[in-house]
This record gives structure tokens, sequence and C-alpha cells, in this order.
């Protein structure tokens, strides 16, 4: 299942309350590529180990959030880098 | 982003030994509404004897929800408000309800699919300012860090003229009332859960329920809160000596 695109004018970032926009597919073959390679850690300093479906970035590319199976996961701790493209 | 007041209402000390910081709260009920997830739409419907989805449509139409409103709803859980709403609105598409375990809100679309699901906490709303008609939050209170940080969420995210509904179960006030009451959630629930569901994690989720329960501040509290998140005409109705139903309107 994949997030309802209806909502994206909705969301913010909840840390910044930037807007967020969905990753092209090649940022989040980046992030799926760096999880894999077990390089990605959340906010928290935790380790980011389950791939992500979709990505949602902030407009100032300061953050970013996985979705999974097309529920967002929008919590400060669990913010991921932006991809570098 | 302005600075964030301090906060001064907690739903209630951190309760050991179920988790021993508020550092760990968040932490903790995620884990343990996560492992109760599949038990929990059955003991939410026979531990209120079936009548909870009627209630909470009474409540919600009560407070003046209609069709055409957008509504968030927080704390979903497995999605009982967030059903009695799409039952009153008729328009599941304009609902966003907003969840920290992914286990309940994998129950709740289920049963509502067409509605828009969110993993996040009530204390950081990750949603743009001045987007919702109604917000609604159904037997969560207690789940929260702090009352203002969330009041002021859901200050932030309602439109002018917007309501916020609050649902919570309080402590009775006569001592007849507490009797009953302590026997029903203290005695009754936690058994009964782990005799129809066969799950420790079930079971020890109604106990921590008591806990937290026995531990709630004062409705006075809440009231306060909600006025100092900059919600006007602020009301408590009682209903039954023990379900309090909180509203406030974003002027």
């Amino acid at each position: 299942m994949m997030l309802n695109a209806a909502i994206l004018p909705l969301l913010r970032c909840p840390l910044s309350r930037q807007p967020l926009t969905l990753a092209p597919l090649a940022e989040l073959k980046i992030l799926n590529e760096a999880i894999s390679a077990g390089e990605v850690r959340n906010t928290a300093g935790r380790p980011v180990t389950e791939r992500a479906d979709e990505l949602l970035v902030a407009a100032d590319r300061s953050r970013a959030y996985v979705v999974r199976d097309g529920i967002p996961i929008l919590f400060p701790e669990e913010a991921v880098p932006a991809p570098k493209v | 982003m302005t600075e964030t007041p301090p906060s001064q209402h907690q739903p209630h000390p951190p309760l050991s030994p179920h988790y021993e910081s508020l550092d760990e709260k968040q932490r903790f009920l995620r884990d343990v509404f996560d492992k109760s997830a599949p038990f929990y739409e059955g003991i939410a419907g026979w531990g209120f004897f079936g009548t909870g989805g009627r209630y909470r449509r009474w409540a919600l139409q009560r407070t003046g929800l209609k069709p055409g409103m957008k509504v968030l709803d927080v704390a979903t859980g497995t999605g009982p408000t967030a059903r009695a709403i799409a039952d009153v609105t008729k328009a599941p598409a304009d609902l966003v309800c907003v969840e920290p375990s992914r286990g309940m809100l994998l129950e709740s679309r289920k049963l509502l699919p067409d509605a828009t699901y969110l993993q996040a906490g009530a204390d950081d709303l990750p949603l743009a300012d001045a987007t919702f008609d109604f917000l609604t939050m159904g037997f969560a209170l207690r789940h929260v860090n702090s009352l203002d940080g969330t009041f002021r969420e859901y200050h932030r995210v309602l439109k002018p003229g917007g309501k916020v509904l609050i649902l919570d179960v309080t402590k009775p006030e006569t001592a007849f009332g507490i009797s009953l009451w302590k026997f029903y959630f203290r005695d009754v629930m936690p058994k009964v859960t782990k005799l129809f569901t066969r799950s420790k994690d079930a079971s020890y989720l109604m106990s921590y329920y008591w806990d937290t329960m026995e531990q709630m501040i004062p409705p006075a509290e809440v009231i306060a809160a909600l006025q100092g998140a900059g919600f006007k005409k602020v009301t408590r109705n009682l209903i039954l000596g023990c379900f309090s139903e909180y509203e406030g309107v974003k002027e």
C-alpha cells in the first residue's frame, strides 16, 4: 500500500514544521542502500535496519521520514538524514 | 519556531514499575499497545457492553460534529472514535488518524480503510496550522507526556472556530461511585481480559490502565490546561459519574 497523496499538502516535519514532499525514487534508493549497508541512524542515534517503501523529505532537506506500508512514521526521534543527491 | 513554554500539567507521575521516567513512557506505551493490538477491539467491545460506538456518536453529535467537517482523531488506537466520526460525517476520506502504536494503526485500517493514518505522537503533531474543523481524542489523555504541549498542538492545527472534544474516564465523586469504579476497572477488567484473550500482554495493559486512572490528575487541571493552551468556552460534561467530555473552541 502507498501513501495517500491527498495528505501531502497537510504534512509537516514535527521538529521544524517545514513542509514535507515525497522524495523521488532515486533518493529512496540511496537511503535504502545506506540502510542495507548499516550506515543510517535516526535522530535518537539508533540504527535504522528496516527499508523504507517511500520517503518524505523536509523542504530545507534537514531531515527525512520513512513511510512503510503507506503509513508515514513521523516521530522527531525517528527522523533520518535526507539522502545527499 | 517559537520557544515552547514549560509544561505544568502531566496526566500522572511516572508509574513504577511500568516505567521509571517520562523519557521511557512513550517507548513503553508503543510496546505494550503493539503487543495488545490484536485483542484490543474485543476488550473494548465487551468492556463497555457493546455501547462504545453508540456513546461516541452521541457525544460527537451533541458537540457539533457534522457532515463536511475535516476531522483529526488523535490517539486513534484501533479506531472506535474514528469509526464513530465516519458514521456522522459520512466522509472517512476527510478523516486523519494519528496514533503512536503501529500495531493499533494497522488494526484500525482494517476496519476503516479510507481514512488517512499517520504514526506520530500527540505532543508533536506532524500537521499544518489551522487545518481541521474538529479534533477528537477518545480515552487516551493519560498517555501523553504533557497536557500543555498536547493542547497547544491541538489549538495550532484547528481552524478558527474549530472544536476539540476529549473523552476520558475520570474518578467518580461519591464513595459509592468510587467503590464501583474500583471494582470494575481494577478487579474485573484485567481478570476477564485474561480469561477471554489468554494474553498476558492484554491483561497487563488493563492493569496498567487502572494505575493510570487512579493517578490521573483532577478534571479541574485538565480544564486549566485547555484554557492555558488558548481554548475558549471550555466545559466538562459528566456522564454516569465517570465519563468526562471536555470541550473547547479555538476562537
